[in-house]
């Protein structure tokens, strides 16, 4: 016991310092641009701990970035065409992807797993579709320029720097809501679905309201960080969040593991720096993307977070007989 | 008091009738026996009764209310829990995070217990190390689903059934694969979780000495119809019986 | 022009969209029946079906047949090699073997841009002029396109319900377990059966390539149509395929002549939600067991 205590202290001490390394960040970067890229790596990790949870409910959302869509732009429009403050138009955002997912995840979650994935990913197209489609509204393929920025107590993040604790801050809330969902009952019941979906309906859990949930919450927060993002670009378009977009936080999430809430951290922080450390060439950038996420799948498929915990397991020695007959799960 | 009634039951499966007219009733604290050869239906009977499967006909009355049709999930809750035949399981979880989930079929999400986890977390694990205690478990609490002996896997899925405090625990064919002293001991775990804490069973079995030692009441089926009903004594001399289990596959003890 | 002939243009357009979707559709409907596989990477092969063929007929000049069996075959060679380094490791996985096709997706996409460049390039028509039939007008090149698409169904449908090969490909989709124990090789029909999928993957898009024009994007939106219609029609029918990708493709095309495109793309989608929510094993697809 008093290893394991030893242990937590440890962890809380090195989320700690992780945090102050996080906050005091811009202080040590030797340019803005830098900044920059800590403020995407805040909103990347948003948008991946919404899908981790979604995963973590045993369901895959391939049309992710469309609620990002969706929020961006209803965020935009009712900042510019009906004045709300931007804060309030992330919120409204959110609820709106939420619903939407609400809807749409009643409707298609009751399918096989591979109905929903199709179905999600349609979706996600659909919404780009709808954006380029719909000009009259948002401004077609050319998007909306001018979307207000954020101003909180009075004081506009209008430039970029200024925008940076703030995103961090709701990263971190972000991430703390994921933690106490994970330790939940609530949170749980998703693993149990996503373990055994079979048994777990067996045990009184009904397991299609529970994946729909976390389906919704997943997406009511892409839809938030995408918000989010457009008052800090000031900009949006149907490029914004494509079928790349969902592929790149699904790569994340791979890379650093969905098994608990700092996975996403680990994904986001190897990949967040890759685009942009390559974007003189564009396809190289996606061909390592894709080759990343292949390699990860056949060699690391638990991610990279899950690989200390490996280690300490093979450095233990196992208790109890190795008789290792697997007992019946399919997905 | 009848706890189960099961009226005119009928599941088809595309042109198949793999049961029907099946109609028979469970008192509290009875021991029923569900038999039958190969393919006689029993598991089709006990996948309508449990909520897997919809019935096509007829009705399941399970304490006083009508249960036909109802998802899984909700049987569960109403106190109606079941194993499967092959070791179901949480194979990566812990032997005591199993039997923590079977609790949730009487627990609720509940906000507060959402904030303050491990308040919720102590008293679930208080319940579930009981059951596992009354199966022989406790010892292997910490270890992974997945490097438990096969016996204690099926102990273990009865133990995430029980979890859940059912009035009435269905127990598909729970000492196949097992040796006999295995099957012998189950049979006894049984026999005792059933006394201290006055759960009604329906067993279906291929197993007969398992269940001509546990039953008080056996029903027997045979191509989707019950052929026979009675104590074990009538039904072992039983005429119809006896035919239906010729030349058929039987696993003797 | 006349109200009919509008109609009748539609119904033709309709067709031949329908018919390539068709071909996508089956190919990735096979592969999920057979070896329980989403393909996120199936368009991609179209996109280098399209390439090869415009590379043969369109900068080599070679015979327009012969460009089209060599655009299949290079193309099925990639995709054999797709199969063997990844696809083939994620048997029993499915959900990570999803994933993987998506890293595929990626590679073969941008791999494509980095050899060819981002810029669409023409194919020359394979025939030029129209044919005309009570007054409707069939340009040649969209004719082509139907006969092409109808004589590789025609020989598929002979390859699966009048072979042995076919005979044992339905087995192992039927129950790939069973299927094995009955002494069918399944660990070559797998290979097999992807490598036709792509094939049929690769003849849409050269078919397709001088009707279009080619750039390494065109892929994706082929995927989508392909998952589009195979929901509709049910995972694993070919026949659920065929209709799928025929209704489809009128769908869009009276959909875009009599609305916007925006509508038809909103239509499509909700007839996927409508079948889902009424039938949601497809219009042919086999019912699931449980409840």
């Amino acid at each position: 016991m008093r290893a394991q205590d030893g242990n937590k202290r440890l962890r809380f001490g090195a989320i700690i310092l992780a945090v102050l390394i996080a906050i005091l960040f811009p202080r040590f970067a030797p340019n803005q641009f830098y900044v920059h890229l800590g403020t995407v790596g805040c909103l990347n990790l948003m948008f991946v701990l919404g899908l981790a949870i979604i995963s973590r409910a045993g369901q895959l959302s391939m049309g992710h970035a469309g609620f990002a869509l969706v929020g961006g732009y209803v965020s935009a429009l009712l900042s510019m065409k009906a004045g709300w403050p931007a804060l309030l138009g992330v919120l409204a955002a959110g609820l709106v992807a939420a619903a939407i997912a609400a809807a749409l995840g009643w409707i298609i979650l009751r399918l096989r797993g591979v109905y929903f994935v199709l179905v999600a990913f349609s979706f996600g197209q659909i919404a780009v579709l709808l954006a380029l489609d719909m000009s009259d509204i948002t401004g077609g393929a050319n998007g909306i320029v001018g979307v207000p920025p954020l101003s909180l107590f009075g004081y506009s993040l209008a430039s970029k720097p200024d925008f940076y604790p703030f995103a961090l801050a709701c990263a971190l809330a972000t991430l703390l809501f994921t933690w106490m969902l994970y330790r939940s009952p609530f949170g749980d019941r998703m693993a149990a679905t996503a373990e055994n979906q079979r048994l777990t309906e067996s045990s009184g859990v009904d397991t299609h309201a529970t994946q729909v949930i976390a389906f919704t919450i997943g997406s009511g927060i892409a839809g938030m960080a995408g918000a989010l993002s457009v008052h800090y670009f000031r900009f949006i378009s149907p490029d914004s969040f494509t079928f790349w977009e969902s592929v790149s936080y699904l790569t994340m999430l791979v890379v650093g593991g969905s098994a608990g809430a700092f996975g996403p951290v680990v994904g986001v922080l190897v990949l967040t720096p890759l685009p942009e450390m390559l974007r003189a060439t564009q396809g190289l950038q996606h061909i390592i993307y894709g080759a990343v996420l292949v390699l990860c799948l056949l060699f690391v498929p638990e991610g990279l977070s899950s690989i200390p915990r490996r280690l300490s397991q093979r450095y233990r020695a196992t208790p109890g007989p190795d008789t290792s007959t697997p007992a019946g799960t399919r997905r | 008091m009848s706890l189960l009634q099961v009226n005119g039951l009928k599941r088809v499966f595309g042109g198949l009738v793999a049961v029907r007219d099946v109609s028979f009733e469970v008192q509290q604290g009875e021991l029923l026996g569900l038999i039958g050869p190969n393919g006689a239906g029993k598991t089709t009977v006990f996948n309508v009764i449990s909520g897997v499967l919809r019935p096509s006909a007829g009705s399941v009355r399970f304490a006083g209310e009508d249960i036909s049709g109802l998802p899984a999930n909700r049987i569960v809750r109403r106190g109606l829990s079941r194993t499967f035949q092959a070791a179901t399981l949480y194979p990566d979880a812990t032997v005591i995070d199993n039997a923590v989930r079977g609790t949730y079929a009487r627990s609720s999400v509940g906000l507060v217990n959402s904030l303050f986890p491990a308040r919720w977390r102590a008293e679930a694990e208080d319940k579930a190390f009981k059951v596992l205690d009354v199966l022989g478990l406790s010892r292997r609490a910490g270890v992974k689903a997945r490097e438990l002996a096969y016996g204690e896997q099926r102990r273990l899925g009865v133990a995430i059934a029980l979890a859940g405090e059912p009035k009435l625990l269905m127990l598909d064919e729970p000492v196949a694969g097992l040796n006999p002293e295995e099957a012998a001991e189950l049979a006894r775990v049984l026999r005792r979780v059933k006394a201290e804490r006055d759960i009604t069973m329906i067993l279906v079995e291929h197993h007969m000495r398992t269940v001509m030692d546990l039953c008080s009441r056996i029903v027997v089926l045979d191509h989707g119809t019950m052929i026979a009903e009675g104590t074990p004594a009538q039904i072992v001399a039983n005429p119809a019986v006896i035919e239906a289990y010729l030349g058929k596959d039987t696993s003797h003890a | 022009m006349s109200m009919e002939t509008i109609l009748a243009q539609t119904v033709v357009n309709g067709l031949m969209v329908g018919m390539i979707y068709m071909l996508m559709a089956i190919g990735f409907t096979m592969v999920f029946g057979i070896m329980r596989i989403v393909n996120f990477a199936h368009g991609e092969f179209y996109m280098v079906g399209a390439f090869m063929f415009a590379i043969f007929y369109g900068s080599y000049e070679v015979p327009f047949a012969l460009s089209l069996l060599l655009a299949i075959v290079t193309t099925a060679l990639v995709g054999l090699v797709m199969e063997r380094l990844v696809f083939s490791r994620f048997r029993g996985n499915e959900l990570n073997g999803m994933i993987a096709s998506v890293g595929v997706a990626l590679i073969m996409q941008n791999a494509a841009l980095l050899i060819w460049g981002p810029s669409p390039r023409s194919v020359p028509a394979v025939v030029s002029g129209v044919i005309s039939f009570g007054g409707i007008v069939f340009p040649w090149s969209r004719v082509v396109v139907i006969i092409g698409a109808l004589i590789a169904v025609g020989l598929l449908y002979v390859l699966i319900a009048h072979t042995q090969l076919g005979r044992a490909m339905r087995a192992v989709a039927q129950d790939a377990e069973i299927a094995l124990a009955q002494g069918i090789r399944v660990e070559v029909i797998f290979p097999l059966a992807f490598v036709l999928g792509v094939a049929l993957a690769a003849l849409a898009g050269a078919l397709m390539a001088p009707v279009l024009s080619v750039s390494p994007f065109v892929g994706l939106a082929p995927t989508l149509k392909a998952f589009v219609i195979v929901v509709i029609g049910g995972l694993g029918s070919v026949p659920g395929a065929v209709a799928g990708g025929l209704l489809i493709g009128l769908i869009e095309s009276f959909a875009g002549t009599f609305m916007s495109a925006a509508l038809a793309e909103i239509l499509q989608f909700i007839v996927v939600i409508a079948v889902v929510l009424l039938r949601p094993q497809g219009l042919l697809g086999r019912k699931e067991r449980e409840a």
